[in-house]
């Protein structure tokens, strides 16, 4: 058993700590984040806590750590200056694309410009063919030349993607270890360690973004490491991944890639230990803060894993939590468009300069500004105690959107909070309606400082009966990260028809892929009943170029297990797509391990005892259309068994729940507030 | 409007969300549920909501050419299938572009969406189908010269009454295309997608009351023409002409004429394609539902790229189609593949006389076609197999901003095959696949270059092309130089390489390569303003030569890559002096 866990959570504003003790109790706080250098926060908050909690810091057994570092790097296109070498003929991949415009209809919106200029790409001649088989070996002199220009161009870090490399990894090794030779110290990824899988453009895209950031990684990890070491911590340090599992810093060097939409996995993973703990097996989760929306879909306990995802435009082909983000948050700012149509987002007044009420010379009015005017949210002790100014929210909301509306100032405020609602909405039918998910058999989980102000009306407006809100709304990330394991994830591609005659090869395929985990796990200290290998099998129906993803049995695979995969998969169809073509046999496409390596976990403590707080003061709230009196309650005073009917406000230092008449709310043993919500 | 139901700014943008998201889950509901990838993975459809008079309120669009065909569609079916004609779980097919379409395989399905015995709206969805019979495989012959030949034709008629689905008249039209598996399969998608819409219509109706949610329905439509009429405001009124050209119907090579006449009024555009080429023996002629499409695609790029699809626009924009003419063909005139060459040429003629009126908004010539590339014939173990892929190439330079270089322009959108499933998936070896040095057009801002794939055919095979621009350079904007026309070659596997017409079909041996090169974007501005810095970086990505920085762009360049500023400054001197080519170039098409 641990004695003491450590989750750190790296966001845009705030820094987000959980330190959870061996006997179950859990300190969370907040500390400002230092963007020119994350560690500082870091490693500032980690001494603070400690002192402060008189703990001694060797007492803390694993970090678990979300950082931001490398998809900064891809958003502020700070990265590594970095070279690509590319099979002959073949340079321009990277340009192209799937040579589609980003936006139908807007010329100006560009694809990504790559992350490397098209003067360091250059061509190998070499070729190897679909089926591995080599047509032009790679010769001494030609690799030498090509390392040659490398070593000229002086970067710091190299990709490599040939033809077929997934296939046939032998020319790229052969560069990988004569880069390394010639030029020591240089950065260098290869396609086919990264992502041995087909489709030229995505699997160059995803060895250029692991050439990008690595050396970013590289240096941020120095600096975090040797300041743990001088602050005598020397407990374990996982880094999370947008699959939700994390991995050690040792591979998060080599593939830095895997960190880069891992931002609002924390959040899911918060999801998974709520559903595990309520037994609410099926929830969406629902992640607001200042700026945008993190949406995902937890169905039976388990949130659908993906294989590609954008960032920035870039396509990232590795697994990662189906997460859907919008630009809604506290921060949206609410504009009139030359229709005469109030809208709200995607433009956000972010943390600076902020809503108007914020007082740091924001003129726009926002989402938060219209909630304070409404009574919503309080003026003292909003976001950690800063105070508000309503004044400005008043002002704001009525020369731009009142004024113009010929609205009074509550009902605009309300038409802001309205519409920023159905555009939440919009996106909750995404990850459900249109998923095959109907969503009165879910639970809406919701955090972030404004998920929970917002998640009743959503939930009434989706058929959602019940809304779960987690004791720590602001820290859940974090907190969620705290039951996080070691994943690391093997992958190979196996194009053939899911018929008898293969399934020998499939079987020594996966022996090979599971060896190759299981050594890895062990090579980190990981004990063998320690170990859980997951099997996957990429299937299609022939034709098709998209692939459903099939957990399958991690025995050796027979006549039986066959049948059993085909039928498995005409059914995901069908859920996925509406439909399944039960004559047509599947075509496998790749297979896939993941291999998690399970961390000590502490058992949580309940919620303390029953108490009866009081309401602490009675504000008046506009509710549809009138101003109401409202009780509100501190959250810190409330405990498991508290009940409570709305309307009603219940405060907490950085977040605030609010409950409509008719709903009405109960506080869990862990101390999660679950309300029911009036139909 | 009526009078009862106050609009409010606040309901319209919360309802006009919830009818949007009918419009999308239609469209996934239709994605997910068809059979061929066309409709799946290339999502070639379109899915709608109307006013129960045929106004389209909300659409969820995948290609912009749906953009035209939609509106026009059901107000011609509700002209033969009026509100006393429908009732509850009806269901209209029809696909004859003489009613309203664009080519055969796209068929819609209209129904009508009631809510205690009331017509609260018509829902509808159009989706590409891979065969409609007719006179080659996928319906899409180059060859044919009346619509007979192209398929079976749909006239509006009931699929379902009263939610009966006719399945003698499915068993009909079955019969008559090649993958009947699938064609059952994509029609009860299109059906599926709409009952999704109508249920949750319904629902919403019960939510807000039929008669408000008509109201808004209506109010949807009035923002849309509100949006409209305030971007017009930012173009000066005036009347502008442009005339492009089409090399030929594939038949023959004769030029075919595109002219369009735009007057931008206080209330209102209005297109008037008078002048244009009578209508081709061949398949290119545009229907007047693409010729919507494409004038609509244009107006709503410059004016307004995120408005909503709407009748909001259908109603300030006044489309003449001459019947007869290449815009407007006669019955029974070949039209399918207008979708690949014509349509393309109609946006950039509408986008050609807004260019004179907001120059700045618009984009010089790009690619100008859709490059079709075919390769069929027998693979592995003796099985029939067809690659089919349209290319992209370069988009025009706009103010500010240089052309997106290798990208599908205009009408179309659509994914390209990667290397490696070519080569995996049929008997064919990609040599080359890259961008085209020096194809941009040269300006200010520099026109995208053109793409260029070279394939080898590893057993017999025959090798279709359908391209552009291979003869009328793509024209360049404020004194941008043209884009470089396209070009086919052909390397017999003991020959040298043969030039090849834009449109062809030949059966070629095992080892012959085929390369196809799509033409660039024209240039916008004068390239000589262009700054040499700038210039200098284009020949370090080896994306311009050092003779074309010369030459075209009077940047010098010294040995080790630096500007020559001397010599430079003395080639664009001399340049000022004496007008040179480049600062004819207005704008216009220069022909042979």
């Amino acid at each position: 058993m641990a004695r003491f866990k450590l989750a750190v959570d790296t966001g845009g504003t705030f820094t987000d700590f959980c330190l959870l003790q061996g006997n179950g109790e859990l300190h969370v706080f907040k500390e400002a984040s230092s963007p020119g250098d994350p560690s500082r926060a870091v490693l500032a908050g980690i001494k603070k806590i400690t002192s402060e909690k008189g703990i001694p810091p060797e007492e803390i057994d694993l970090f678990l750590h979300g950082t931001t570092v490398a998809t900064n790097a891809v958003l502020e296109q700070k990265g590594a200056r970095l070279a690509l070498i590319t099979t002959k003929g073949f340079r321009d991949i990277i340009f192209i694309g799937r040579q589609n415009r980003p936006h139908l209809y807007n010329f100006r919106q560009l694809k990504p410009r790559p992350l490397v200029p098209r003067s360091l790409v250059f061509e190998v001649n070499e070729r190897v063919l679909a089926d591995g088989s080599v047509a032009v070996a790679l010769g001494e002199e030609d690799a030498a030349t090509v390392i040659g220009e490398v070593a000229e161009a002086g970067v710091e870090s190299v990709a490599v993607c040939l033809l077929h490399a997934y296939a046939n990894p032998a020319h790229e090794l052969l560069l990988k270890r004569a880069l390394q030779q010639r030029l020591p110290g240089l950065f260098v990824t290869i396609s086919s360690d990264i992502l041995p899988e087909f489709r030229e453009y995505e699997r160059t895209s995803t060895t250029v973004l692991n050439a990008f950031v690595g050396p970013v990684m590289e240096r941020y990890l120095s600096r975090l490491e040797k300041g743990l070491n001088s602050a005598g911590i020397k407990s374990g340090l996982y880094l999370m991944q947008s699959s939700g599992g994390v991995i050690d810093p040792a591979v998060a060097r080599e593939q830095s890639v895997r960190t880069l939409l891992s931002g609002p996995a924390g959040g899911v993973l918060a999801g998974i230990r709520v559903a595990r703990l309520t037994g609410y097996k099926n929830l969406i989760t629902a992640d607001m803060g200042g700026t945008s929306m993190d949406i995902c879909l937890i169905h039976k306990g388990r949130p659908r894993l993906i294989t590609e995802g954008p960032i920035e435009g870039y396509p990232l082909r590795l697994p990662m939590l189906d997460i859907h983000t919008i630009g809604a948050g506290g921060g949206s700012i609410a504009w009139i468009d030359r229709g005469g149509a109030l809208r709200v987002g995607p433009q956000s007044a972010g943390a600076f300069p902020g809503p108007a009420c914020y007082d740091y010379g924001g003129q726009e009015p926002t989402v938060t500004d219209a909630s304070l005017i409404l009574g919503r949210i309080s003026q003292e002790d909003f976001a950690g105690g800063r105070s508000l100014r309503p004044e400005l929210s008043e002002r704001s909301i009525s020369q731009k959107i009142a004024k113009p509306l010929g609205l009074s100032l509550e009902e605009a405020a309300e038409g802001i909070i309205k519409v920023v609602n159905a555009n939440m909405a919009r996106a909750m039918r995404v990850v459900s309606v249109q998923k095959g998910h109907d969503p009165r058999n879910f639970t809406l989980m919701a955090f972030g400082g404004a998920g929970p102000l917002h998640a009743v009306e959503l939930a009434r407006e989706l058929g959602v009966p019940r809304v779960l809100v987690p004791p720590y709304p602001g820290v859940t990330s974090a907190w969620g990260m705290l039951s996080a394991d070691v994943r690391r994830d093997y992958t190979m591609t196996f194009r053939a028809d899911l018929v008898l005659d293969v399934i020998d090869r499939m079987n020594s395929r996966f022996l090979e892929l599971e060896s190759r985990g299981i050594a890895d796990l062990l090579g980190k200290g990981f004990r063998e009943d320690e170990i859980l290998l997951t099997r996957f099998v990429d299937l299609r129906y022939k034709g098709q170029s998209y692939e459903l993803s099939l957990p399958v049995p991690g025995t050796l695979l027979g006549e039986k297990e066959l049948e059993a995969i085909t039928r498995c998969f005409h059914r995901l169809h069908r859920q996925y797509y509406g439909y399944c073509r039960e004559n047509a046999p599947p075509e496998t496409v790749a297979l896939r391990l993941a291999a998690a390596g399970r961390l000590p976990k502490v058992k949580l403590r309940h919620a303390a005892g029953k108490k009866e707080p009081v309401a602490s003061e009675v504000r008046m709230v506009y509710l549809s259309g009138k101003f109401l009196e409202v009780p509100v309650y501190q959250r810190r005073e409330i405990a498991a068994g508290w009940e409570v009917k709305g309307p009603a406000v219940i405060s907490q230092i950085d977040s605030t729940t609010l409950l409509w008449p008719g709903d009405s709310a109960r506080c869990d043993r862990w101390g999660n507030m679950v309300i029911n919500v009036k139909g | 409007m009526k009078d009862e139901t106050k609009i409010d700014p606040i309901t319209l943008e919360v309802l006009r969300n919830a009818i949007q998201s009918v419009a999308e889950e239609m469209g996934v509901t239709l994605t997910r549920t068809a059979f061929s990838p066309n409709i799946k993975d290339r999502r070639d459809c379109s899915t709608a909501v109307y006013t129960p008079d045929g106004a389209l309120v909300a659409q969820a669009e995948h290609i912009p050419l749906h953009l035209g065909l939609m509106p026009t569609v059901v107000r011609k079916v509700l002209e033969i299938f009026p509100a006393d004609r429908l009732a509850p779980g009806d269901a209209v097919i029809i696909n004859d572009p003489y009613v309203s379409g664009s080519h055969l395989p796209d068929i819609c399905i209209i129904s009508p969406v009631f809510v205690r015995g009331r017509l609260l709206a018509i829902v509808a969805n159009l989706a590409h189908h891979v065969d409609v019979g007719g006179m080659v495989p996928g319906s899409m012959s180059t060859a044919a010269t009346e619509i007979f030949q192209e398929g079976v034709r749909i006239p509006p008629v009931k699929l379902c009454s009263g939610g009966r689905l006719n399945r003698e008249l499915l068993d009909v039209l079955a019969h008559n295309v090649r993958t009947a598996e699938e064609f059952y399969g994509d029609i009860e998608a299109q059906l599926s997608a709409n009952r999704v819409g109508c249920k949750r219509l319904q629902e919403l109706a019960q939510k807000t009351g039929v008669e408000m949610l008509g109201d808004y329905m209506r109010e949807v439509i009035n923002y849309g023409e509100r949006r409209f009429l305030a971007a017009l405001r930012d173009v000066p009124a005036g009347s502008y002409c442009f005339s492009d050209y089409l090399e030929g119907d594939g038949l023959t090579g004769d030029l075919l004429k595109i002219t369009a006449s735009l007057k931008i009024k206080e209330r209102g555009i209005s297109v008037d394609f008078t002048g244009t080429s009578p209508q081709a023996k061949g398949p290119v002629n545009a229907t007047r539902g693409v010729a919507l499409a494409c004038v609509y695609f244009a107006v709503k790029a410059v004016l307004d790229p995120d408005l909503p699809a709407s009748d909001g626009i259908a109603r300030l924009v006044e489309v003449v189609t001459p019947t007869g003419t290449l815009v407007n063909p006669r019955f029974p005139a070949p039209v399918a593949h207008a979708n690949i060459n014509t349509a393309q040429r109609i946006a950039d003629v509408v986008l050609g006389a807004l260019a004179q009126a907001v120059p700045h908004k618009v984009t010089a010539a790009g690619t100008g076609s859709m490059s079709n590339f075919t390769i069929g014939g027998k693979g592995i173990r003796q099985r029939y197999y067809s690659y089919v892929e349209t290319y992209g190439g370069g988009q025009g330079a706009k103010r500010g901003q240089d052309g997106m270089d290798g990208v599908h322009v205009n009408m179309t959108n659509t994914l390209n095959t990667p290397v490696e499933v070519i080569e995996m998936s049929y008997p064919l070896m990609v040599e080359r696949y890259g961008l085209v040095p020096d194809s941009g057009g040269p300006g200010e801002f520099r026109g995208g270059t053109g793409l260029v794939r070279e394939i080898t055919v590893l057993e017999d095979a025959t090798v279709s092309v359908s391209t552009e621009r291979c003869t009328i350079t793509p024209w360049g904007l404020e004194g941008g130089r043209p884009g470089k026309t396209a070009r086919c070659l052909l390397k017999a596997p003991d020959g040298g390489w043969a030039e090849m017409p834009g449109k062809f079909t030949s059966a070629v041996s095992k080892g012959t390569a085929i390369l196809l090169e799509t033409a660039g974007g024209g240039g916008f501005g004068n390239p000589f303003l262009r700054p040499p810095e700038a210039v200098r970086q284009d020949v370090i990505d080896g994306l311009v030569s050092r003779d074309a920085a010369a030459e075209e762009y009077g940047v010098v360049l010294t040995e080790d890559f630096q500007v020559d500023i001397e010599k430079t400054c003395e080639k664009r001197d001399k340049h000022r002096a004496v007008p040179s080519s480049t600062q004819k170039s207005k704008g216009f098409p220069h022909y042979p």
